[in-house]
């Protein structure tokens, strides 16, 4: 979760990322965020983010990301 | 029970309001006059209907050849006939029975000159231009001119004279691209009428007949319509009714189409000049073949109106 | 024949409502596809050929893919086993996807190309019975489906003929919008019978849209097309009002379509998704490409944007980069790719492809201007969220929107540069009584606040829709009959206006 927080805070600072719910569909988080969120998180926690993931329910608050690295964690 | 009879009424009187208000809203936007927008449209042909009782001699049907290039302005000036020139643009001869219904309501005219180019043309489904329920789609450009007694004049064509009788005058003069021989082959096979357009001829001819009036088929110069194929069929059909038949593209001592300045397009539909030409050609003729039947009506204190005419396309022709 | 497409959509809908109706609950998505498939094969008879040949592959290529996943099955085997597996069926499958690509990317590109180098010199109606209706838009919407099978997002689809009417469903034929599959299917597929809400609601989006159609769209176009095909005399502030006038023509008349086959889907019952979210209010172009042409931007942003911005070639290029210099380079490419197609899409023409670069080149500029921005914004102690700030944002983006219309509108690209060179000369005064009367000018101004009302209205979420459906049948009633005659009374069609074909419909 740390890790991921640390992330965020680098590609937007200055927003309420923690208790969002809606980071994906209120727009604070755009398509080039993603881009960059997600090459982050492939370094950090050496797995792959594929297209099919990127979906908005995946990005939407820092818990389902959280279960997403989890869940491609696993594999 | 109740509640149904309730909800039924509330849906009947909703279909008439909106009927209604639909009917005026095409009141409102019909031509008043034939000088508003889209009047010649609405008019189509029709004019005749604001005329006196009795007071028109000739009546010339057809398509837009007639209102292009026969001027009942001219034909009056120079041997006192009054004509009226009911044209509408892909005019049926279905619809110009119906018309000459009309007219004898009214007038009981001594000769009717039917224009023979219309007898090639089908009905087709366009809108009509005449039915109220179409009015607003047609005159769709009147409402930028609407007046107050748009709102509660009724439209009329019976009361407004047309001082052009129908004839639409054009200045434009256009080279037409067409040679002297342009009618083709003089012993070209006739080209026969739709199947329902016999019918309508017929009915015409009968109905006048039994009216007691002279016909006279006439083709109008009209070098991108005709043809000696078309010539050819309605010369049988005048031999066929006994009645005759003047075509107006061969060329004879009396008339002869000028290609160079009668046209305002590409040999279609005659201007001014040209209309000028055909009409006391017309004139003429007619003189020539019925002046037992109709007279000379000039200085004659009923017509004086129609100095206004000759007055009025002297106004406009320059 | 202007507006042949609204008049046989009011015939087809027509025709069909009863049939849908009549129709056992079973048939009806088989009543809707039948009319489909006429409709585009009434304009364009060998195009028919095309859209069926798009189905056929589009099926095929899904089961195909569905049964090779289930032929091998990896429950119960060893991991290192099941990863091997995997690889194969992605290989396979891989081919599949890349085959189907191959022939109806093929289509499309053939088709488009022949029209833009025939269709002035061919007899027109040749191109038009070749081209299939809506080609641009249904093959997006095949291949997302296909590309989404293929990631194991949904099943294949087993049933050809709902199938089938998913790719050729008539309303969104012409102009859009292309929807999803998850989302389209379960409504086309619930076979819903007509109800007296969706055939009001439905109706009256459509009478909004035709009131934008032919109210204000085509009455700016009048404007539009003087200040286009006179450029030369014009300049200064008159190309800016034939741009600003372009710009109001394209969205009122692209919208206005949208909302009519919006609105003929919902009286099947059927929600198309949402094409236009106020475009004009959006604060940077990026939002505004979110917010315009939507069914356009989200399908390269999952089709395209993704793919190549997490692609595995594109990570190792960039993993001998610096970090910062890995994530340019990754926007970079997968921007280029982006709009460079979106580009492409529009036609093949120099013109739409810089109109893509455009958008590249302003997307690229405001990935790295926009944090300079923020850090200023925070030393000066100005607050982002200020009305002003706003305000001058949006107006800023309209700006960058306007030259890309400009573009867009201009006959080709050195038409464009000696337009934006007019600008600054001055030129003739517009002759605004002689283009529009004085009445049409005033229409045009009405019809003008009405959009701009609604969609203030929409911008303080209040859901018109709903209230419009909350009203009683009578009530609905009479507002439908009287946008019904102001539309026939005031609408600009018919002889004394040329008839515009719709822009995106040539697409």
């Amino acid at each position: 979760m740390e890790r991921i927080y640390k992330i965020l805070e680098q590609i937007i600072p200055n927003t309420d990322f923690r208790n969002a719910k809606d980071l994906v569909d209120s727009k604070m988080l755009t398509s080039l965020n993603i881009v960059k969120l997600v090459s982050n998180l492939n370094e950090e926690f050496d797995i792959e983010i594929t297209p099919i993931h990127l979906i908005p329910e995946n990005f939407n608050s820092v818990e389902s990301m959280y279960r997403l690295v989890q869940e491609l964690d696993g594999e | 029970m109740y509640k149904k009879i309730k909800r039924l009424s509330l849906f009947i009187v909703c279909i008439m309001l909106s009927v209604g208000i639909y009917m005026y809203i095409g009141m409102v936007v019909t031509p008043k006059n034939i000088e508003d927008s889209g009047g010649q449209l609405y008019y189509s042909g029709m004019g005749f209907l604001a005329e006196p009782e009795n007071t028109l001699d000739v009546m010339v049907y057809g398509n837009s050849d007639v209102y292009s290039g026969f001027s009942p302005a001219v034909l009056f000036e120079k041997y006192g006939i009054t004509a009226y020139s009911s044209g509408r643009p892909r005019q049926t001869i279905n619809n110009i029975n119906r018309l000459l219904g009309q007219t004898l309501k009214k007038q009981q005219p001594k000769l009717a000159i039917l224009e023979t180019d219309c007898f090639y043309s089908k009905s087709t489904v366009e809108m009509d231009s005449t039915n109220i329920l179409f009015a607003p789609f047609i005159y769709h450009s009147r409402w930028k001119e609407i007046k107050t007694r748009d709102f509660h004049d009724f439209p009329s064509r019976k009361e407004d004279v047309d001082l052009n009788k129908g004839y639409i005058p054009s200045k434009v003069v256009y080279k037409t691209k067409y040679e002297k021989d342009y009618m083709g082959n003089p012993k070209s096979d006739p080209k026969p009428f739709p199947k329902e357009n016999e019918k309508h001829i017929r009915s015409f001819i009968e109905k006048c007949k039994k009216e007691n009036i002279e016909i006279l088929l006439l083709e109008l110069p009209s070098p991108s319509s005709w043809s000696y194929a078309k010539h050819n069929a309605v010369k049988e059909l005048a031999k066929q009714y006994d009645v005759k038949f003047v075509d107006m593209n061969i060329p004879r001592d009396d008339f002869k189409v000028e290609l160079k300045s009668d046209f305002r397009d590409n040999g279609n539909h005659m201007n001014t000049y040209g209309a000028a030409r055909s009409t006391e050609f017309i004139g003429q003729y007619i003189q020539d073949n019925y002046s037992h039947i109709i007279t000379n009506k000039k200085g004659d204190k009923k017509y004086e109106a129609w100095n206004n005419v000759v007055d009025h396309y002297h106004r406009t022709k320059l | 024949m202007p507006y042949a497409i609204l008049t046989f959509f009011g015939i087809f809908t027509a025709v069909s409502l009863p049939a849908y109706a009549i129709a056992p609950a079973k048939y009806r998505h088989i009543v809707l596809l039948l009319i489909s498939l006429i409709c585009a094969g009434y304009f364009s008879p060998y195009g028919l050929l095309f859209m069926l040949i798009t189905i056929f592959t589009t099926y095929l290529a899904g089961i195909c893919m569905d049964e090779i996943t289930k032929r091998n099955d990896t429950k119960g085997l060893e991991k290192q086993f099941r990863k091997q597996i995997k690889e194969k069926i992605k290989r396979k499958k891989k081919l599949i996807v890349f085959c189907y690509i191959i022939i109806n990317l093929g289509i499309l590109f053939v088709l488009k190309y022949f029209k833009m180098f025939f269709s002035f010199d061919i007899v027109p109606t040749a191109v038009k019975m070749v081209f299939p209706l809506g080609l641009s838009y249904y093959t997006l919407q095949s291949l997302s489906y296909v590309i989404d099978v293929f990631r194991g997002k949904y099943q294949a689809e087993r049933n050809l003929l709902k199938l089938g009417l998913f790719i050729s469903c008539f309303p969104q034929l012409h102009e859009g919008p292309f929807g999803r599959y998850n989302l389209l299917m379960p409504q086309m597929c619930r076979n819903e019978q007509i109800k007296k809400e969706n055939v009001f609601s439905g109706v009256g989006q459509i009478l909004w849209g035709l009131f934008k159609i032919f109210m204000v769209a085509n009455r700016a176009a009048i404007i539009s097309d003087e200040v286009f095909s006179h450029y030369v005399r014009y300049g200064g502030v008159t190309i800016v009002l034939g741009a600003v006038a372009f710009t109001l023509q394209l969205y009122a008349e692209f919208s206005g379509y949208i909302d009519v086959a919006a609105g003929i889907s919902k009286i099947f019952g059927i929600k198309l998704t949402q094409n236009f979210d106020l475009p004009f209010i959006a604060r940077d172009v990026a939002e505004f490409w979110r917010r315009w042409h939507i069914s356009l931007g989200s399908w390269f942003r999952d089709y395209v944007f993704y793919p190549v911005s997490t692609s595995r070639w594109l990570r190792n290029l960039t993993k001998k980069m610096k970090m910062a210099l890995g994530d340019f380079t990754t926007l970079t490419v997968s921007l280029l790719t982006v709009w460079f197609l979106t580009g492409l899409w529009h036609g093949a023409s120099i013109k739409y492809i810089c109109y893509g670069l455009y958008y590249f080149i302003l997307m690229i500029l405001l990935h790295k201007v926009s944090p300079v921005f923020s850090k200023l914004f925070e030393k000066l102690k100005i607050n982002k969220e200020s009305k002003l700030v706003i305000l001058l944002q949006i107006l800023k983006t309209q700006f960058f929107v306007l030259i890309g219309m400009l573009m867009f509108r201009a006959n080709n690209l050195e038409d464009f540069l000696s337009m934006m060179k007019n600008i600054f000369r001055s030129g003739e005064t517009f002759p605004f009584l002689k283009v529009l009367e004085m009445p049409e000018w005033i229409v045009l101004l009405l019809s003008m606040i009405v959009v701009i009302v609604s969609a203030v209205i929409k911008m303080k979420h209040i859901n018109l829709e709903k209230l419009f459906n909350n009203l009683t049948t009578y009530q609905k009633y009479a507002v439908c009959f009287g946008a019904c005659c102001i539309i026939i009374v005031f609408g600009a069609y018919g002889l004394d206006y040329l008839p515009p074909d719709p822009i995106y419909g040539g697409f």
